[in-house]
């Protein structure tokens, strides 16, 4: 008995060993590394599955790898906000990748600040070409102290889309501005229909429009953004305006849960009629919803206001420091973020995405017949709009704490837990928990 | 009196049964409807019996390698976790001796632990041990998670044994490890059974550790593919319903065959006495 | 037996008394007294569990702690600040409001559910008609992953196409449709239904289980005497797996403390903090605003207050002069 289990212990132990032995062989089996040996460079990135952009942004990376033998490309990805969580873990242990696609400086500046993120201010001054293709003004939400740490990766338009038949049908004219929305939402909720698809973000977006457009002055907004003092009576205003629409029944029953691509599904099924958000959803609007939409201006709630709409960059392309402190990384690096930032991609992401990039139109080699009209008609729109008519997204300029500090009390305003006069004093209280 | 209880006790189970199939085969419905069709009618009967959406949510979700890995990622973590768990819980509950609370309490500490704080932590020692984006990080993880429960509840039934047989089976000689292969792991194997297919289904299902640990898509588990669907890019409800039905129904098949395993030890007669 | 017995181990509920539980006496400890007879067994089935147990999941536990008691964004260099993340918690209206949320969990999963699953595991032990495939249906549930059933509870109570409001308004009851996860009313209890939708199944196995390792012997004796179905329910069978409805409840309770991916999943936790539970908030602490010390603090906390929920019983019963 007891030789039978010692033998059968020692052939276990034997194939073990074995199989270690040949494991460990297989890993070594690879060859020797040479002068010639490809680069990895690890890219990280949330465009993939259901997003928009993964239509267009997945098979471009696919491209680049296959154009590139000398460049190991590992690509992580992980759906939507995922992946902020992930590259967050991976920074903790020190792990980042090397590129990466991420929110600017208000999602960012922890890792900016703990130095885990190159500047970019050397390398941009070696290419101007690079710096040449995007509007000054959009690296603005990726630098910090005097560094300029992204490639933007695209432009947000906060757009109002509407369905001109069904408001002619209601008999309501284009909404120019807030009263008319107020006043045309009964007629529109009259069918059973929801007069605006916005969800919650979308709501504290209006209301940042709102803001914005009733302090009508770039500076003075920023300023107000960073201090939340001087302009109370504004914000007010802007809050109840908010409260008023939701009062008056224009926004969905259930806007707090209600998930932004969801939203957009309620405009496309024809539930509601028009649609306020963030222009990277675009590539979700369904063809023949398309037919019957028109892009216009938010409504708004200053009509004397010189400000029309949110426009910015918020998303960029960035380089770890650990890959920049590597001079092969750093040249890898560097041509594949000029790569998947550059007009060959944005024109990918144009045609088939709908995604407006942060590179003019006009530069970018597109094929005209397919890119949708209406992102013609949103970008065109824009185009026309002089400086002091475009204004980001205030809350462009505060750190991810106070942001998610705002995301907070806008939600708070929404579901009523604080009056509109209040919320400017909220505001200052968030920003003074974040410092 | 009789016929009213049995009423009853059958609309109950029933009741409670059609909870679930109601769900499911309105899940089943929704996969084969396109968006327009289900905010339409979202009780009715499909169109068309159409499987486009089943195999646009194989491919977007990349589900044919994710079934692999998580098959051999919660086979393997579960042999493991339940062997490892096994050998404490015998010891814990039959051989006697001082620490044996204490160490039951150190491992039923763990289940007070939630696991999602100690990601961090792990992700570094699975990186200092040069496997983390591997499905061996997955499978060492997943095994040493469960031992708190599995501990416990293994324990507890190791308890609920009748001290007789371990005492006749000291009687007749046998020593510590006979009497935990040979005595007392048959007569708990409805609950190793249960055990296992809990810690089976966790590992199964587990998403969090397995989104952050594995990133290179030839690793990747099925909630990873899932997740490509989830909430803030959910907008297509026929793909998102068309990928919990792939993802449910080979595991039920699963279950459902290792379910009369289970049913024939209970059915051995070793409980009697 | 109450819950906090189950921590008490012992070699067999029906051992006779001479049986002590302490070596170098009379019974089986006795013949296995010798080193290799019972310390060597002990060794070696414990020790391998105990190492990995120890290095990975201890360790990181004891991370964790550690980390309670520093201001860290996880990036950066950690600051130490002594016990002031735990002086905010106690302070902070979030972590009260989660606190309040996760004991209603709690007493849902507790009053609910667990009846629930011991009356589906009885009628099955009780081989109602079609017990086999009706165990398989309940257990479905179980399996199917967290993200997928948040998508489908999240279709479920969608307040303007859902599959709830539809079916209200189709049966007129239009005025009876609600915004389920936003309104106050409802919102906690709808977000903790797919907890229980999918644990019940589990409770149940778990005490079907033990039902059927119970002697059969004395429940046919309790039917001879002429006990009635619900007297022999709840006077013989009902305190015969009292130790295994105890260990499901100590399951719920945890669970309720750890559970955050229905949460996330199906309303971040808000709208404004209003569906916050314990697990939920730590998770968005550390991993999403960056308050990695905070999430960290939170999270001991929690460990500190299940590890109360089992020891204060225990302390309790011993006061009261009951068992050993």
């Amino acid at each position: 008995m007891h030789q039978v289990k010692a033998s059968r212990w020692l052939t276990l132990a034997a194939a073990c060993a074995l199989g270690a032995a040949s494991l460990a062989a297989c890993s070594t089996a690879q060859p020797e590394p040479s002068d010639d040996a490809p680069v990895t460079i690890r890219l990280a990135h949330g465009w993939v599955g259901e997003v928009p952009q993964a239509a267009a942004f997945v098979p471009a990376i696919e491209d680049y790898a296959a154009d590139h033998p000398e460049i190991d490309l590992v690509v992580e990805e992980s759906a939507g906000n995922a992946i902020g969580e992930k590259i967050a873990t991976q920074m903790a242990a020190g792990e980042e990748p090397d590129v990466f696609l991420h929110w600017g400086v208000n999602r960012s500046s922890e890792y900016i600040e703990a130095g885990r993120v190159a500047d970019l201010t050397d390398l941009l001054d070696a290419h101007p070409d690079v710096e040449e293709w995007f509007d000054p003004a959009s690296f603005s939400a990726a630098q910090l102290d005097g560094g300029t740490y992204g490639l933007p990766m695209s432009t947000y338009i906060h757009m109002f889309l509407y369905d001109e038949q069904a408001f002619s049908d209601a008999g309501v004219g284009a909404p120019e501005t807030l009263d008319d929305l107020l006043d045309a939402v009964p007629a529109l909720a009259a069918e059973g229909a929801i007069p605006l698809s916005a969800n919650i973000t979308a709501q504290r977006y209006l209301f940042e429009l709102y803001v914005a457009q009733l302090i009508d002055d770039n500076e003075e907004l920023r300023e107000f953004a960073e201090t939340g003092e001087g302009h109370d009576s504004e914000v007010a205003e802007a809050a109840q305006a908010i409260i008023d629409l939701r009062e008056a029944g224009a926004f969905p029953q259930g806007a707090e849960s209600l998930t932004t691509l969801p939203s957009l599904e309620l405009y496309n099924a024809g539930q509601a009629l028009s649609y306020y958000q963030d222009s990277w959803t675009l590539g979700n609007l369904s063809p023949e919803v398309a037919d019957r939409t028109v892009v216009g201006l938010a409504p708004a709630i200053d009509a004397s206001s010189d400000v029309k709409m949110v426009s910015g960059s918020n998303y960029f392309v960035y380089m770890s420091q650990k890959a920049y402190d590597d001079p092969a990384k750093r040249d890898a690096a560097w041509d594949l973020m000029t790569y998947l930032a550059g007009p060959e991609v944005a024109a990918r992401l144009l045609e088939v995405s709908d995604a407006p990039s942060a590179i003019p139109m006009d530069e970018l080699n597109l094929d005209e017949s397919e890119i949708s009209s209406v992102v013609t008609d949103l970008i065109e729109m824009r185009d026309e709009l002089g400086p002091d008519e475009i204004v980001p997204l205030f809350e462009q300029y505060l750190s991810p704490e106070a942001l998610a500090g705002l995301q907070d009390l806008a939600e708070r305003l929404l579901i009523g837990q604080v009056g509109a006069d209040d919320v400017a004093q909220a505001y200052r209280d968030v920003l003074a928990d974040a410092s | 009196m009789r016929a009213i209880g049995t009423g009853v006790r059958a609309v109950f189970t029933w009741g409670m049964a059609f909870f679930v199939l109601a769900l499911l085969a309105w899940v089943g419905f929704t996969a084969m409807k396109s968006n327009s069709e289900i905010f339409a009618s979202p009780f009715g009967l499909p169109e068309s019996w159409s499987l486009d959406n089943f195999t646009q949510a194989w491919e977007v979700g990349g589900l044919g390698s994710a079934f692999v890995n998580s098959g051999i990622v919660a086979l393997l973590s579960v042999a493991l976790g339940l062997g490892l768990a096994s050998c404490v819980a015998y010891a814990v509950s039959c051989i006697p001796f001082r620490g044996s609370s204490a160490l039951l309490l150190v491992f039923a500490f763990g289940l007070g632990v939630p696991l999602q704080s100690l990601i961090v932590p792990t992700f570094l020692k699975m990186t200092d041990l040069g496997i983390r984006d591997s499905i061996w990080s997955l499978i060492l993880v997943y095994a040493v998670f469960s031992l708190p429960k599995a501990v416990f509840l293994l324990a507890a039934f190791m308890r609920e044994v009748s001290g007789e047989i371990v005492e006749a089976a000291t009687v007749d000689g046998a020593g510590h490890f006979r009497i935990f292969g040979r005595v007392v792991l048959p007569l708990v194997r409805p609950a190793l059974a249960t055990v296992g297919i809990i810690d089976f289904i966790g590992a199964w299902n587990e998403y969090v550790y397995a989104s952050v640990l594995v990133s290179n898509p030839g690793a990747r588990t099925l909630p990873l593919g899932l997740a490509n669907f989830q909430s803030e890019y959910a907008s297509s409800y026929g793909l998102v319903a068309a990928g919990i039905v792939l993802s449910i129904v080979p595991v039920i098949v699963v279950y459902i065959a290792f379910q009369r395993n289970v049913v024939e030890g209970l059915s051995s007669g070793a409980l009697k006495g | 037996m109450t819950a906090t017995a189950v921590l008490e181990p012992t070699i067999g509920r029906d051992s006779p008394p001479s049986a002590p539980r302490t070596p170098s006496r009379r019974g089986p400890s006795r013949r296995l007294g010798s080193w290799r007879r019972r310390w060597l067994p002990l060794l070696v089935l414990v020790l391998p569990a105990l190492a990995l147990y120890g290095w990975f999941f201890l360790a990181s536990v004891g991370q964790t702690a550690y980390f309670s008691f520093f201001d860290w964004n996880a990036i950066s260099t950690p600051e130490f600040i002594g016990i002031d993340n735990f002086v905010e918690i106690a302070q902070d209206p979030v972590f009260v409001r989660a606190l309040g949320n996760t004991a209603y969990m709690t007493v849902l999963l507790l009053v609910v559910q667990l009846p629930l699953a011991f009356l589906l595991a009885w009628f099955l032990y009780r081989r109602v008609r079609g017990h086999g495939f009706l165990r398989t249906v309940y257990f479905i549930p179980v399996i199917i992953s967290s993200v997928a059933v948040a998508l489908l509870f999240g279709f479920l109570y969608e307040t303007n196409f859902g599959l709830i409001n539809t079916a209200l308004r189709g049966l007129g009851l239009g005025s009876w449709t609600r915004n389920w996860l936003g309104d106050q009313a409802t919102a906690m209890t709808a977000v903790t239904l797919p907890l229980v939708w999918t644990h019940y199944g589990l409770m149940m196995i778990i005490l079907l289980a033990a039902l059927q390792g119970l002697s059969k012997d004395v429940l046919e004796a309790a039917e001879v005497d002429g006990v009635n179905a619900r007297q022999r329910l709840w006077h013989v069978v009902l305190p015969m797996i009292r130790g295994p409805i105890g260990v499901c409840a100590l399951l719920s309770v945890t669970t309720a403390f750890k559970v955050f991916d229905f949460v996330l999943l199906l309303t971040q936790g808000g709208p404004a903090s209003l569906t916050q539970v314990t697990g939920s908030y730590l998770y968005q602490a550390g991993y999403q605003q960056f308050k990695y010390g905070y999430g960290s603090a939170i999270a001991t906390t929690v460990m500190i207050m299940v590890a109360l929920c089992f020891v204060l019983p225990r302390l309790f019963r011993r006061r009261r002069g009951e068992g050993r």
